[in-house]
C-alpha cells in the first residue's frame, strides 16, 4: 500500500501524459453513461427489462469469474482451461437431464427438483474432480518452472477438454429442453420477465453466499487466504500448501460445474466452443472487478452482462449483437490499461 | 507459484530416469557410441523394407549426428562450423528437393502418406509464423497471444492491394495475369509482402503501445483480447459505416496471382515463372518461394538474435528491471520485437493468400485458436 501512495506522489517520470489517460477514461466512462441515459429516457420499460435480463446473465458470469478468480488469487494463473471445464459441466448436466431423468418442456414439480438437485451436484463434483485432476497433472510439476510455462498448459488443457467436447457434443450447437417454465413471471411495459431467468438468478445467490462464508469464516477459507498471501508463509504456519491449492481448485471447478448447468438452463443451447468466449468474457468480468477479489467477480460479472445484454438489446445507437466480443474485450484492454488493479483490487506488480 | 518439495506416495520417475541416465554415463565413450550406432542402424534397417523413404531421411539425419561437434572449416576470415551449417544446408537441400520425389515414395509409417504438395506449401507458411512468434515470445518473452491478427492484417493487405475489392480505383503496378481494364487496385506480390510486413509492423506497434505497462500473463490476455477483437471488425467490416473494407465473411475473392511477369520470365531463360497460376505444377511453385521466403525469415530471425537488439531482447526477457537499469531502453525495445515480430507473419499470408485466391477471416470458430499451436511450436523450438 504505501508503495503505491509513493508512487503516485513522485513525478511519473517514466510513464508521462497519466493525467491525459485518466482523462481519455474518463471521457469514455462518461460517454456511455450519456449514452444509458439517453437509453433509459427514450424507453424507460425496454431499459428495465434488459437490465433484468443483464443482472441475471452477469450472475451466471459471475460464478465462472469467480472460479478464475479463487485460481488467481491463489496461484497468480489464468486457469485457462476453466471455460472449458464449465463447458464439460453444461455438457454432463445436459446429459444427465435430458438422457437420464429424461426432462422435456414440462414436467411435474415433484420430479423437477429433485432432478435438477442431482444433476447440480453430479455436475459440480465432475467438474471440481477434473478441474483438481488438471490442476495435479498439469500445472502442479511445473511448480519451478517459469510463470509462462503453467499458463500455456492452460491453454493446452483448455484445447483438450474443448476436443473432448466436441467429440461428446458435434460440432453443432445441441438444444438443451426448456426444463424450466418460460412463463412470464411479470410484465414491464410489454417486456417478460420469465420463470426461467428468475430461477437460473436466484440460484446464484446461495451459491454466492456459500462461497463468500466458506473463503471469509471458515479455517480452510482462512487457509486460502493465507496461502493466497504469501504461500512460504503459509507453509511454515502448518498450512498444507498443496492441498490448500487443490481444495481451491476443487471449488473454483464446482463453480464452473454449477454454472454449466445454470447457462445450459438459461440459454437452451449448449456447444463446445462455448468455454472458450465465456471464459474469456467471465475472465474479463474478474478483471474488471478486480483479479482475486471475490466481489469484485462478481460486480464485474454484473456489469458485463449488463453490458452485453445492453449492447443487445437497447435501441438507440446501440453496436448490436455483432459488437459484443468486441466491446468486452475493448474493456478488458482499457482496463488493463488504465486502471489494471481493477475496481476493487489492489495494485500488484504485473499490471502497474 | 511455488509448490514445496516432494509429491506424496507416486514413484519417483525422475530419479528412476536419472539414475539409469548416470549409469548410461558411466560406460566408456567407445562403448556409448558403439551402442547407438547399433541401435540407430537397427532403426534404419527395421525401417528399410517397408519405409525406404523415412529410412532414408533417418540415416541422413543419423549420419549428421555422428558429425563431431568441434568439426570446422578453418577460411582466413573464420572458423565454419560444420555441424551448425550441413545441418540445415542438408534439410533446405531435401525440402528442395521433395516435390520431384513426393510421388515416388511409400507412406510414412503411423501417419499415412507423405504430405500433399499444398498442404507442404502451408507447412512453409506456418513455419514463418512460428520464426515470428518466436523473436515476440522466445527472444523477447512477451507471451503474444493474439498473433493470429497480424496474420490477418497481412492476408487483408495483400487482398486490399491486389483484387477488386476497391473498385473504384484502377491502380496497376507490376501486376500479373490482370487484364488492363480491371478495376481495384493491383500491385506486385514482391512489393505486396514488403508493404504487407510494414503495415503489420505498425498494427503490431499500435497493438503494443497500450500494452507497454503490462507484463507476463496481463500482457497474454491483452493480446488475446485483440486477438478476438480483430477478426469480429473483419467479420463485421463489410459495413463500417457504410464502408466495405473486408466483405465480411464471404472474404476478399479473387487475388491476383503472383508471379515474376514476362521481363523477369524472359531474362531468366523461363526459370522464374511468368504466373504461377499459368503452371501445371503450380503448388511447387508457391512451395519453393515460401522455403526461399522461410530461409530468409529464419537467416534474418537469427542474425536479429546475435544482433545488439536481439541482445537487449534477451536480457529485457531475463529480468526487465535489470535490463532497463543497464540502459537498454524499454519502449523501443519492446516495440521493435513487436513490429519484427509482425512483419513474417503477414508475408507469409501474403504469400497463402496468393496461393488460396482468397482472404476471408473464416468463420468457423476453431480458427480462433490456432495461435495456441503457433505458440506450442515456438516454445518447443526454443
Amino acid at each position: 500500500m504505501t508503495a503505491s501512495a509513493t508512487t503516485e506522489t513522485l513525478p511519473a517520470k517514466g510513464l508521462p501524459r497519466i493525467g491525459v489517460m485518466s482523462a481519455i477514461g474518463l471521457l469514455l466512462v462518461a460517454l456511455v453513461l450519456v449514452w444509458l441515459g439517453v437509453n433509459l429516457a427514450k424507453e424507460p420499460a425496454a431499459f428495465a427489462s434488459v437490465f433484468l435480463d443483464g443482472l441475471t446473465l452477469g450472475l451466471v458470469y459471475g460464478l465462472i469469474a469467480l472460479g478464475y478468480s479463487l485460481v488467481y488469487g491463489i496461484l497468480e494463473l489464468i486457469n485457462f482451461a476453466h471455460g472449458d471445464i464449465f463447458m464439460l459441466g453444461s455438457w454432463i448436466s445436459f446429459t444427465i437431464m435430458a438422457r437420464r431423468f429424461h426432462l422435456g418442456d414440462t414436467n411435474s414439480v415433484g420430479k423437477l427438483i429433485p432432478a435438477l438437485l442431482v444433476t447440480m451436484l453430479a455436475a459440480m463434483l465432475f467438474c471440481a474432480l477434473l478441474n483438481t485432476a488438471t490442476e495435479r497433472v498439469a500445472y502442479r510439476p511445473l511448480s519451478g518452472a517459469p510463470r509462462l510455462a503453467p499458463l500455456i498448459t492452460a491453454i493446452g488443457m483448455s484445447f483438450i477438454f474443448q476436443n473432448v467436447g466436441l467429440n461428446r457434443l458435434g460440432p453443432a450447437p445441441v438444444s438443451v429442453p426448456n426444463v424450466l417454465s418460460h412463463n412470464a413471471v411479470f410484465t414491464i411495459g410489454g417486456h417478460e420477465y420469465r420463470w426461467y431467468q428468475l430461477i437460473v438468478g436466484l440460484t446464484t445467490l446461495p451459491v454466492l453466499a456459500g462461497l463468500m462464508y466458506l473463503v471469509q469464516r471458515t479455517r480452510q477459507g482462512k487457509a486460502m487466504r493465507a496461502t493466497a498471501q504469501d504461500q512460504d508463509a503459509a507453509a511454515m504456519m502448518g498450512i498444507n500448501v498443496n492441498r490448500t491449492i487443490s481444495f481451491t481448485f476443487f471449488i473454483a471447478g464446482s463453480l464452473a460445474g454449477a454454472a454449466g448447468l445454470l447457462y445450459a438452463l438459461y440459454t437452451t443451447n449448449i456447444q463446445y466452443d462455448q468455454g472458450f468466449t465465456l471464459g474469456l468474457i467471465a475472465f474479463t468480468a474478474a478483471v474488471l472487478g478486480g483479479i482475486g477479489n471475490l466481489p469484485g467477480a462478481v460486480l464485474g460479472a454484473v456489469l458485463i452482462g449488463m453490458i452485453q445484454q445492453f449492447n443487445e438489446g437497447l435501441s438507440w445507437h446501440s453496436p448490436g449483437s455483432d459488437w459484443t466480443q468486441s466491446i468486452v474485450f475493448s474493456i478488458l484492454i482499457l482496463i488493463l490499461v488504465f486502471r489494471p488493479e481493477g475496481l476493487l483490487g489492489e495494485r500488484t506488480p504485473e499490471g502497474a | 507459484m511455488t509448490y514445496p518439495k516432494g509429491t506424496g506416495g507416486a514413484p519417483d520417475l525422475r530419479a528412476i530416469w536419472r539414475q539409469q541416465r548416470e549409469r548410461w554415463q558411466k560406460l566408456p565413450e567407445q562403448t556409448r557410441q558403439r551402442v547407438t550406432l547399433a541401435i540407430q542402424a537397427a532403426i534404419v534397417i527395421a525401417f528399410l523394407p517397408l519405409w525406404w523413404g523415412f529410412a532414408t531421411l533417418l540415416a541422413i539425419f543419423f549420419a549428421l549426428y555422428w558429425i563431431p561437434r568441434d568439426l570446422a572449416i578453418s577460411t582466413p576470415w573464420r572458423r565454419i562450423p560444420i555441424r551448425a551449417t550441413v545441418t540445415p544446408l542438408v534439410a533446405l537441400t531435401l525440402a528442395i528437393i521433395y516435390p520431384f520425389v513426393r510421388d515416388g515414395i511409400d507412406t510414412l509409417p503411423g501417419v499415412g502418406p507423405w504430405p500433399q504438395m499444398d498442404t507442404a506449401v502451408i507447412m512453409t507458411v506456418y513455419a514463418m509464423m512460428a520464426v515470428g512468434l518466436n523473436i515476440v515470445v522466445g527472444y523477447a518473452g512477451l507471451l503474444d497471444l493474439g498473433y493470429v491478427a497480424f496474420y490477418a492484417v497481412g492476408a487483408y493487405t495483400a487482398a486490399w492491394f491486389a483484387s477488386v475489392q476497391f473498385a473504384k480505383r484502377n491502380i496497376h503496378f507490376g501486376d500479373v495475369g490482370v487484364g488492363v481494364g480491371v478495376p481495384g487496385i493491383h500491385i506486385s506480390i514482391w512489393i505486396l509482402i514488403l508493404l504487407a510486413g510494414i503495415v503489420t509492423a505498425f498494427i503490431g506497434v499500435v497493438i503494443g503501445l497500450p500494452t507497454l505497462r503490462l507484463r507476463g500473463d496481463y500482457l497474454a490476455i491483452v493480446t488475446l483480447g485483440f486477438g478476438e477483437i480483430l477478426p469480429q471488425v473483419a467479420r463485421n467490416g463489410d459495413n463500417l459505416g457504410g464502408f466495405n473494407l473486408t466483405n465480411g465473411p464471404n472474404g476478399i475473392t479473387p487475388i491476383d496471382p503472383p508471379g515474376f511477369g514476362k521481363t523477369l520470365h524472359g531474362a531468366t531463360g523461363g526459370f522464374l515463372p511468368d504466373n504461377y497460376l499459368a503452371l501445371a505444377n503450380r503448388n511447387n511453385a508457391y512451395f519453393w518461394t515460401g522455403l526461399v521466403l522461410l530461409a530468409i525469415t529464419v537467416f534474418a530471425s537469427i542474425r536479429l538474435r546475435d544482433s545488439r537488439l536481439g541482445r537487449a531482447w534477451i536480457a529485457l526477457r531475463e529480468d526487465e528491471v535489470a535490463a532497463a537499469s543497464m540502459g537498454i531502453p524499454l519502449v523501443r525495445t519492446k516495440l521493435l520485437a513487436y513490429a519484427t515480430g509482425a512483419a513474417p507473419a503477414p508475408s507469409s499470408r501474403a504469400s497463402r493468400a496468393r496461393r488460396s485466391r482468397t482472404t476471408s477471416r473464416s468463420t468457423s470458430p476453431r480458427s480462433s485458436s490456432r495461435w495456441s499451436s503457433w505458440a506450442g511450436w515456438a516454445t518447443s523450438g526454443g
